[in-house]
């Protein structure tokens, strides 16, 4: 991992066209000011690592018996 | 006349035409591109979303509203403009479904992921919502309770 050191007001490029810089810092808290093209998604890692996870959990093999289950869990459903 | 060629995915046969491309993947899989929507009727309200790239890999869809009705995510004007969409009428919702393979009433949603497809364009795409009053793992059965 690339490591520098940064003052307030202070930036980093990266890439061609993404500018991070330090707005605010205290001994706790940095708050960061992001500029990136539109194109660019820009999130909090946890966050981010959330869906990630979630999305790796929720994916399906799509056996027999997840199809079996799936019909069940809708019909289960309906009756609610 | 040039015929179509015939592609099927889990057994369902399906046209290029029907392929919704989500052009940045998904989080954790973002090689991925080219799904398919699929419903049954046994099956209903669920949907299935296929990768066409990854054959066997599939998701479980549900209309969010039909959990959370009062559910309205914050989406961004970029966002919607990944999906170039024109009109409010071509925008379907969906959030995905994490299944519980011992208990299915265990099973949740992804209020924080919602999947988001303009059915007029093809295209589609996950968005990462950012607020801490929405659940990756929502309740379906129990009403969040």
């Amino acid at each position: 991992m690339l490591v520098l050191t940064r003052r307030a007001g202070e930036s980093i490029r990266v890439g061609d066209d993404i500018t991070i810089t330090i707005v605010e810092s205290d001994g706790h808290n940095v708050k960061l000011g992001i500029e990136a093209p539109r194109s660019v998604t820009v999130h909090r890692e946890e966050v981010f690592q959330r869906i990630l996870e979630e999305n790796r959990k929720a994916a399906s093999d799509g056996s027999e018996a997840q199809k079996e289950q799936m019909a069940a869990m809708a019909k289960l459903f309906r009756k609610q | 006349m040039v015929e179509k060629m015939q592609q099927q995915i889990s057994g369902i046969p399906f046209t290029d035409e029907e392929v919704i491309r989500f052009e940045r993947g998904m989080p954790g899989f973002r090689d991925l591109h080219k799904f398919l929507i699929t419903s049954e009727p046994e099956q209903a309200p669920f949907h299935w979303l296929h990768s066409i790239e990854q054959p066997g890999l599939r998701f479980v869809l549900i209309n969010p509203l039909l959990i959370r009705p009062e559910y309205s995510p914050r989406i961004s004007k970029l966002q919607l403009e990944e999906l170039h969409l024109a009109s409010a009428e071509d925008l379907l919702m969906y959030v995905i479904v994490t299944l519980d393979r011992l208990d299915m009433q265990q099973s949740t949603v992804n209020l924080c992921g919602p999947v988001l497809v303009n059915i007029k364009e093809h295209l589609a795409c996950q968005i990462i919502l950012d607020d801490r009053q929405l659940d990756v793992r929502a309740p379906i059965f129990g009403g969040g309770a």
